[in-house]
């Protein structure tokens, strides 16, 4: 996806087009040294001992509801589809010129309400069709200026009728008894270079009135509910560092630190976080820790190192809990973890092929019995562009399902919160 | 975007010729052109060009000046870096625009000399990449600050120090130093702090 011309720049005066004339090193004294080195990071080379799972194609995509995008889609901005409804229905999201999911939103599409009947997803409409591989400030769009809309939108699954639910918003929370939470915009507009900023508000249904619980504006994202806690982060800095928050009611927030929910327990009494490990020595960004925390007092129960287990290293964010089964993301696979009475600790690596997942595994769904994992892989073939697949693997024989193919864009319907 | 500054050939130190510049003013002044290039090879290793043009030379040929740079843990540039342990991906692919240069920025993470881009949507349409920067690792100071034996934040002190959340990072203090110097002198902008410069930066494999 090189893209190697620049056009006219805001001020009116050309940046040149990439090289059309001689390419001259003018470098007497001050280029680099040789290139020499290492470390690359990424994809890591393959750990030693573990076989790639064999996966077979298996037309459809794995249970449950999906938003889809295709790559191949001409013409207008492409917009979401939701597969998996009841009766193999596709439904297309959101109103023409808008997309289904939210750059806001991490990329999660949506979630479906408790009861089976609803789902609320984040869209987005820009407000202009803009060109993502170029400068957005070359298409017109200054810093600051308005770059899109994020709203949510309810769609009825029995109706089938999708409607705005709130505008200038996005990240949903919905709690097994129906109240709902998500971010709440200061304005509807955000802008290019500038924060989305404004509170999380709280619906105990989704007609009743929005209460505020943050204390304070701030570049919120709603993650979801452990038992009556709401988890939040708040984005800041560069690089977008990230506070967690519980907030326990209005007004009522403690700051947890700069951690991350990989997935909260089936009772919703504990979270498995990852944060910053101490004393590392090594790059900063991969001294990562695992730890099993109380919700209610933040009394940590045990510590995972991922300096112990080498397998660990690859480990990411996501996860997913099941009895005492976690399935977490890793930069080859699937990660299997335990949590019992011992503590946290890791079980096995399911690896995928490298070759044609470069990038591992995301957000890997556990099945209710703890024998499935559904996740989701980009897909590499040939010269064919990355593209998202749907990989369904049994655990006990550690084979896959390959589903869904060349897609641009997929993800599941899946809320965090729990109990469910 | 043009800059107007006097030519001093490449024999003399970047230093010199800024002190020098100070005392020659417009004398004999020319234009360049300028914009920067990430080629992507590996997150650790990769190279980060400065391009520029003398519109007072022959033919106007392309002068490159470049620096092994690195970008991000992983090769997907849709990935977002999080404390979750989520690994941020390499910067995505596409044209930018210069949001402002820094002598002394001051941030949680990133301090020293910095280059800010604008924000972009990543090839799978839906993922935000913000607060996308040229940094290193100093101090606000432009110094090293390094009193632990581990990977101090604000030290440049191994090859490690290549792996960011998704930035691209230079080493300090010099090669940070002469890409400051060029963007200055050659083509970029001379002004500092948060601005619309039109200087680009093109990002491709």
């Amino acid at each position: 996806m090189g893209v190697l011309v620049l056009v006219a720049v805001g001020c009116g005066e050309p940046i040149p087009q990439a090289p059309t004339t001689p390419i001259t090193d003018s470098g007497p004294t001050l280029t680099s040294p040789p290139l020499t080195d290492p470390g690359q990071a990424a994809p890591p080379s393959s750990l030693p001992g573990h076989k790639p799972m064999a996966v077979e194609d298996v037309p459809g995509l794995p249970e449950g509801l999906w938003v889809a995008r295709d790559y191949d889609t001409k013409g207008a901005k492409p917009r979401g589809v939701l597969e998996g409804a009841k009766g193999g229905r596709s439904i297309v999201l959101g109103l023409e010129g808008s997309q289904a999911v939210d750059p806001l939103s991490g990329g999660g599409p949506g979630v479906q309400s408790p009861d089976g009947r609803y789902v609320v997803y984040n869209s987005w409409t820009e407000v202009k069709q803009l060109d993502h591989s170029q400068s957005l400030v070359e298409q017109g769009i200054d810093f600051g200026d308005p770059v899109a809309t994020p709203s949510l939108r309810l769609l009825d699954l029995e109706t089938g009728e999708d409607r705005l639910f709130e505008q200038g918003a996005h990240t949903i929370a919905w709690r097994r008894d129906g109240t709902i939470a998500y971010m709440k915009g200061d304005e509807s507009f955000k802008r290019l270079n500038v924060p989305y900023t404004g509170q999380v508000v709280v619906r105990s249904s989704l007609d009743a009135p929005a209460e505020v619980w943050t204390t304070e504006p701030g570049d919120y994202m709603v993650y979801g509910w452990a038992g009556e806690t709401l988890l939040v982060y708040r984005l800041f800095g560069e690089l977008q560092s990230a506070d967690l928050l519980a907030l326990d009611s209005a007004g009522k927030v403690r700051l947890l630190g700069q951690l991350g929910v990989m997935t909260i327990s089936p009772d919703g009494e504990r979270l498995l976080v990852a944060g910053a490990l101490e004393n590392f020595v090594g790059p900063a960004e991969l001294a990562i820790e695992y730890r099993i925390v109380r919700v209610a007092d933040w009394e940590t129960e045990s510590i995972l190192d991922p300096t112990s287990v080498p397998e660990l290293q690859g480990v990411s964010g996501s996860a997913t809990w099941v009895g005492d089964l976690v399935a977490a993301a890793h930069a080859e696979g699937v990660a299997l973890l335990r949590v019992d009475e011992a503590g946290i600790s890791f079980d096995r690596l399911l690896k995928l092929d490298l070759k044609h997942y470069p990038y591992g595994a995301e957000g890997p769904l556990l099945s209710a019995d703890g024998t499935q994992v559904v996740t989701l892989a980009t897909e590499t073939r040939g010269n064919s562009p990355h593209r998202y697949v749907a990989l369904s693997c049994d655990l006990v024989k550690e084979k896959c399902k390959r589903q869904a193919p060349a897609q641009q864009f997929l993800a599941p319907i899946y809320n965090p919160s729990r109990p469910l | 975007m043009k800059s107007v500054q006097r030519r001093w050939g490449w024999l003399v130190p970047p230093t010199a010729i800024a002190l020098v510049l100070s005392i020659a003013g417009q004398a004999g002044a020319v234009q360049y052109d300028g914009w920067f290039v990430f080629d992507r090879n590996t997150n650790a290793n990769s190279r980060l060009y400065w391009n520029y043009v003398d519109w007072d030379e022959p033919y106007q040929p392309l002068h490159q000046i470049y620096w092994k740079a690195g970008s991000g843990q992983t090769t997907n540039e849709c990935n977002k870096w999080r404390r979750t342990g989520d690994k941020g991906g390499w910067l995505p692919a596409g044209s930018y625009v210069l949001k402002g240069m820094f002598d002394n920025y001051d941030g949680s993470l990133i301090k020293g000399r910095a280059f800010w881009f604008e924000d972009k949507v990543c090839n799978d349409g839906v993922t935000l990449r913000s607060e996308l920067f040229i940094h290193t690792e100093e101090t606000r100071s432009q110094t090293q600050s390094c009193p632990t034996s581990g990977d101090d934040p604000w030290c440049w002190e191994a090859t490690w120090d290549f792996i960011s959340n998704g930035c691209i990072k230079v080493e300090a203090p010099h090669n940070i130093g002469t890409a400051h110097w060029y963007y200055h002198n050659t083509g970029g902008d001379s002004r500092h702090g948060e601005y619309y410069g039109g200087v680009g930066l093109v990002v491709h494999d």
